[in-house]
């Protein structure tokens, strides 16, 4: 199991078994009738087929790319990981924080930690985003943007 | 001749003041991504969904239309003056373009980019517009199994076109298909794989699928390594082609604009590869096919004509029969059924404002976009210096509004994210992210199908042979499956592997 194909293959694997156990639990219906578990049925045992045939075929390639190559490329992983940190962040302070607020600390700390700006630049481009922003979708466009505890 | 009745008709809609406006905007919108390099067409479209739900339908087609027609003239400066593609469909024109603008022919590149765009994009819509009413006649005898198979048969090509492994595209088929099963079953009522959830009751909506999927997934994959843009700095001047280059183009312009309509017509057929067909004839028929790649105005010539051509061939399937031939016709689709119309062959009888607003308002938009292309290339160069640090968040952040305000619900930006995530590591291991998208579009409407054609049949799989338009579909989709185990299939792979390399 050095091959990068054949981990996402085992993945599709135990993804299709979920698949079929779930899809196990709703009516089949028959033939003539089909029920609402009979298509996710038949996809999840289609799709396990495949990635056997996946992890065979991959096994059998000799130029196959090894998974370590991939995990070896010249890939800034920690940018990667900092916007899905300030996006999951986003997302769980909208609601509380209010939109206004949460913008500025998006905008923020992207600009700030995955290319580093100077301080002026990042509160300056956050500061006209999260205001710009704000009055063309709540005051222009009228959406319903969340307020949080500051009422903004 | 009633054709022209209908045209007429379509003029009345589209020069209504508000989609005129509509039409404008998606033009520069497109334009603007197009030229924008990492952010293509369907990001472009995915982002903007959520900006058109409080449109007209009729609006919000016309303005998306305008978006993906509009991107294939932007994405032509990119390839010239940058040598890096605005979207994928303008990888050819980087060939022999960028050749050019190094000779000091970046204008005569660009003019004959925008002229080709223009005269292939009119040519394009007049077919649109002459085809699409006979083939609706066609598809009103079309029956659950014939679109259950026309459906297949649309996936199966779009996998057979994949850019690497025919099996990973289909497994991501199969994946896309999947997600689309997911929520209340259409017949009976019973949840599937909601978990109980509320917010999945009705499905998971196509914005955070797409979005997530083409919106984060590159950015993600933008921001890994580092981009550095070098901008041919030669004065522009002279966009006009002078005589010698309009003869030298003018064959190249119909023939790429024949190919580009006729496989965009194709399901699973779309721009890229009819500006990648297009090159390799114009190569094949060329008296100096060895000056390809060196700077000749028939290497610009065809692609951008054959684009553009693809791009409105594209409409006929999904306004005719409502299946989508490519990804950016599934987001239309979903953008009309958001709107709850459904395309199909009933859509030019019920809907004749939609159908023939959106026809005429692409002769509209193609002139829009010839007269905006031209002046206002040095705009387009100069916003290509934005640094994409500065640029990124803001395009997160657009994302984020607007998947937020389909539902004003904070789990719509969870699964965006989760789709973005998915969508990154699925590319990162070579899985494309179009089939899936067009499953997940398709899904309920095939299950639906099978489903009617198996109680039709009363449980007989072979109604699907026997009915012969649904059976020669089968026979061309199985053929398209069984043919790569046949055939070396690593030189096409080659050919149409540009995508997502952007």
């Amino acid at each position: 199991m050095k091959k990068a194909d054949q981990w996402s293959a085992l993945f599709l694997v135990f993804l299709s078994a979920f698949i079929c156990w779930g899809s196990s639990l709703l009516p089949y219906g028959n033939i003539h009738d089909p029920g609402p578990g009979f298509l996710p049925v038949w996809l999840g045992i289609i799709l396990g087929a495949m990635s056997l045939g996946l992890i065979l075929k991959t096994t059998m390639e000799k130029g196959s790319r090894p998974l370590k190559n991939l995990l070896e490329e010249e890939v800034r992983w920690g940018r990667v990981l900092l916007v899905l940190i300030a996006l999951f962040l986003f997302a769980y302070l909208l609601d509380i924080a209010g939109f206004v607020i949460t913008t500025f600390i998006l905008l923020a700390s992207l600009l700030r930690f995955v290319y580093p700006q100077p301080w002026k630049t990042v509160i300056g481009w956050a500061l006209a985003g999260s205001g710009v922003s704000y009055f063309i979708f709540e005051v222009w466009m009228k959406l319903r943007l969340p307020k949080g505890f500051l009422g903004i | 001749m009633e054709i022209f009745e209908h045209i007429y008709y379509g003029f009345g809609v589209v020069l209504q003041p508000a989609n005129l406006v509509f039409a404008f905007l998606g033009a520069v919108a497109g334009t603007l991504v197009g030229v924008l390099p990492g952010l293509g067409p369907t990001a472009a479209m995915s982002m903007l969904l959520p900006v058109t739900f409080g449109m007209s339908p009729t609006g919000a087609l016309i303005m998306l239309a305008g978006i993906y027609y509009g991107a294939q003239y932007g994405g032509s400066t990119t390839s010239i003056l940058v040598n890096i593609p605005g979207e994928a469909a303008s990888v050819v024109t980087c060939l022999d373009g960028y050749q050019m603008a190094r000779q000091g022919r970046a204008g005569p590149a660009l003019g004959i980019a925008a002229f080709s765009s223009f005269i292939a994009g009119t040519i394009g819509v007049l077919g649109l517009s002459f085809l699409a009413p006979p083939l609706v006649d066609a598809a009103l005898t079309f029956g659950p199994p014939e679109y259950f198979a026309l459906m297949c048969l649309g996936l199966t090509i779009l996998t057979f076109l994949a850019h690497g492994s025919m099996l990973k595209a289909l497994i991501m088929a199969i994946l896309g298909l999947f997600v689309g099963t997911i929520g209340i079953d259409p017949v009976e009522g019973a949840q599937r794989f909601t978990f109980e959830r509320p917010e999945l009751m009705e499905g998971i909506g196509l914005v955070p699928i797409a979005m997530g999927m083409f919106g984060i997934s590159e950015i993600l994959l933008n921001i890994e390594k580092k981009i550095k843009i070098n901008i041919f700095e030669a004065k522009l001047k002279g966009f006009l082609p002078n005589l010698q280059d309009w003869r030298n183009s003018l064959g190249a312009i119909l023939r790429g604009t024949g190919i580009g309509f006729f496989l965009g017509i194709l399901p699973g057929g779309g721009a890229v590869i009819s500006s990648f067909a297009s090159y390799a004839i114009e190569k094949r028929v060329s008296k100096h096919p060895e000056k390809f790649g060196s700077g000749v105005i028939e290497g610009v010539a065809a692609p951008e004509a054959a684009n553009n051509a693809a791009a409105q061939g594209a409409f006929i399937p999904m306004m005719t029969l409502g299946i989508p031939s490519n990804v950016v016709m599934a987001l239309l689709l979903g953008a009309l059924m958001i709107h709850g119309i459904t395309p199909g062959p009933l859509l030019m009888s019920q809907h004749p404002d939609i159908f023939w607003g959106l026809v005429t308002s692409m002769y509209l938009g193609n002139a829009m976009l010839l007269i905006l292309n031209l002046p206002l290339i040095p705009l387009w160069v100069k916003l290509l210096k934005v640094p994409y640090h500065i640029l990124f968040p803001f395009i997160l952040l657009f994302c984020l509004i607007g998947v937020y305000t389909i539902n004003n619900n904070v789990f719509d930006i969870y699964l965006m994210i989760l789709f973005g995530i998915f969508g990154y590591v699925a590319r990162k291991f070579d899985f494309e992210s179009a089939p899936f998208i067009l499953a997940v579009v398709l899904g309920p409407m095939m299950e639906k199908a099978l489903r009617q054609s198996l109680i039709m049949s009363k449980g007989h799989f072979s109604i699907f042979a026997t009915r012969p338009i649904s059976g020669v579909i089968w026979g061309i989709a199985i053929l398209l499956l069984v043919l790569p185990l046949f055939i070396n299939v690593s030189r096409r792979a080659k050919i149409v592997r540009v995508d997502d390399r952007k």
